[in-house]
């Protein structure tokens, strides 16, 4: 059976168990607040996902991504006296146009600006920056730098979008859950491998397992947060496996596929998913010492996962619908240091890709002269500013004032 | 570096459900396993290895083989052959093979349980006893009434009778899968 038809089945059969119950009148369950919204869940969620088809994945480079490196000023002189040894040369570069050169090893990026679909927007940062990447990755994900938040951005816009908390709204496809997508009421379905995202049981255990716990009256909050990380694993393990059992790609994602295709086969399956959140993990772009090499490397992966991951949804017809959006916590300083590398910096750009993304260069360029506190760049850009352009610009979404802890004028990014 | 996120994020979705497939494998041993330390899980060096032992010359033995027809080859799969010194998709398969010959099996043994005798020397004597006694010698945070009827008729309906002494010579299985729907349960993940 295909996933697809497994879905529909389960709305079929949820419909069919809420209006039974509804009909017959089953008072026990009435008590309950949770069992018969939980019927209802997956199909106000794909009813949702219905009306507006837009989805959002983030994608996070962990570590602090050099962005001098990366998206290269070859046309300013200073680039090459602050990085006299690691400064790339223009003839080494990419060529967008009369100031900048991507990163050599950045293939797949290079043809997906070239064909308009990828923004680049310049000095994305906030006042004061942390060059801790624990804190500065926590403000990134909270949305509030300098101050605290109990739940991650994505989780309150999730919050925000859809109150009701359908099941399988949002998806972090991680070893831990991200602070990004902790929510209020969503339960985000985190998981690493989909083929072993399953309840191993034996036939007499079946229905003792997929009992739904009621969380109504349970006050001790790690119990409860566990009894709803048990329910949105009930709620997602069969959809995700047999999506991921379902996937076969043509597709070539290189080395390291970000998790990205695993994002492909849900969408395919059609998961009612808006709000996708992957990563390059392990402080992979934390590029202290010799990092010309290495960098490369990692921004090559990074660029063949990205053009795979467009290539696939416009293999399944599904690239209209998704734009990705991808950052790091922090750039790295403007001068090289003296082990051929680069520390921890502030300002840095930030890309958004996708089919109906208008292509080119936003935001204001850092000066390379002027240098911030601890020869940083110095931001242009809020970085809540590309945050407010997906919300709104992408998804269409009225976010709540106070979403960002701050007003912020989207760009005008999308056709 | 980045330290430890803290908070709840150690515990996922994914994460759940595979400390209790941990479980149930410790229960009852899965004789279709086959250990990584024999046996390479990697379809790319698989193929590799087929693709030689078939008799083709190295370099059409070690294409990437999960690129479809008519696609783009990723930079970092074609860097793989341009640009190395050597062939690391055959490196890969050599290294194995190598290691093969080499790795001493890491010793693997079940778990020697007998849960039957842990009940009957508790002298405990009927299902809910079991279930109470369980519970409180592997939870940290009891699960909820609802959980506790549940297993109690789960196990008095899986020996036929309430009564464990009864149930004595046949009741071992039973005792296991109780044992891992408990172990199953949110609330294990707090002992």
């Amino acid at each position: 059976m295909k996933t697809k038809d497994l879905f529909k089945d389960k709305l079929k059969r949820r419909e069919v168990l809420r209006k039974g119950m509804g009909a017959l009148g089953i008072a026990g369950l009435a008590g309950s607040s949770l069992a018969p919204s939980m019927f209802g869940r997956v199909a106000e969620a794909a009813a949702s996902a219905a009306a507006n088809g837009k989805i959002l994945v983030i994608l996070e480079l962990s570590g602090g991504n050099d962005g001098l490196n990366t998206v290269v000023p070859y046309g300013d002189d200073a680039y090459y006296r602050h990085r006299p040894e690691i400064g790339l040369p223009k003839s080494d570069l990419r060529i967008l146009d009369d100031h900048f050169g991507l990163n050599p090893g950045m293939a797949g990026l290079e043809g997906l600006f070239k064909d308009g679909k990828m923004a680049i927007v310049h000095g994305c940062g906030y006042d004061n920056p942390s060059f801790s990447h624990f804190t500065s990755m926590a403000y990134w994900h909270t949305a509030a730098p300098n101050s605290g938040e109990e739940y991650g951005w994505v989780g309150r816009l999730a919050d925000d979008m859809e109150p009701s908390a359908p099941a399988n709204y949002l998806v972090n496809v991680a070893a831990r859950q991200s602070l990004a997508v902790r929510s209020k009421s969503h339960v985000p379905v985190v998981f690493d491998q989909p083929n072993r995202f399953v309840r191993e049981a034996f036939h007499e255990e079946k229905n003792a397992l997929e009992r739904v716990p009621d969380v109504g009256n349970v006050d001790n909050p790690s119990r409860r947060y566990l009894l709803d990380i048990a329910r949105s694993a009930n709620d997602a393990s069969a959809l995700v496996r047999q999506a991921w059992s379902n996937y076969n790609s043509p597709v070539d994602y290189g080395v390291n596929s970000l998790d990205l295709p695993k994002v492909v086969s849900l969408i395919d399956a059609g998961m009612p998913t808006k709000l996708y959140y992957v990563s390059y993990r392990n402080n992979a772009f934390d590029t202290h010492v010799f990092q010309n090499n290495v960098h490369r490397r990692l921004l090559t992966y990074t660029s063949d996962a990205v053009a795979a991951f467009i290539r696939d949804l416009e293999r399944i017809g599904r690239a209209d619908d998704v734009a990705l959006m991808i950052f790091s916590e922090f750039g790295r300083r403007v001068p090289e240091n003296v082990s051929l590398g680069t520390d921890h910096g502030a300002a840095n750009a930030m890309f958004v890709v996708g089919s109906k993304v208008k292509g080119g260069h936003y935001g204001d360029l850092p000066s390379l002269t002027n240098l911030a506190e601890g020869d940083n760049l110095g931001h242009t850009t809020d970085f809540r500013r590309v945050y407010q352009t997906m919300i709104q610009g992408w998804l269409g979404h009225d976010a709540e004032l106070g979403l960002l802890n701050g007003r912020f004028q989207p760009f005008d990014m999308f056709g | 570096m980045a330290g430890w996120a803290g908070g709840r994020s150690w515990i996922t979705p994914g994460l759940l459900l595979e400390r209790g497939n941990f479980a149930r494998d410790v229960l009852f041993p899965d004789i279709n396993f086959i250990p990584s330390d024999r046996r390479n899980g990697s379809r790319e060096i698989q193929s590799v290895a087929r693709r030689i032992r078939e008799g083709l010359d190295i370099t059409s033995a070690t294409q990437p083989s999960s690129i479809g027809e008519g696609q783009i080859m990723a930079e970092s799969n074609m860097l793989a052959d341009r640009d190395e010194d050597f062939n690391t998709r055959y490196g890969s398969f050599r290294g194995w093979q190598m290691a093969i010959e080499r790795v001493k099996p890491i010793p693997r043994h079940t778990a020697r349980l007998n849960l039957s005798k842990m009940v009957m020397d508790q002298q405990l004597t009927n299902t809910a006893e079991v279930i109470d006694y369980f519970i409180a010698r592997f939870m940290r945070v009891a699960p909820g009434t609802d959980a506790r009827s549940m297993l109690i008729d789960f196990l008095s309906n899986e020996i036929g009778t309430t009564n464990i002494v009864e149930a004595e010579s046949y009741m071992e299985d039973s005792l296991r899968m109780t044992l891992h729907l408990l172990l199953s349960q949110p609330e294990y993940q707090l002992s």
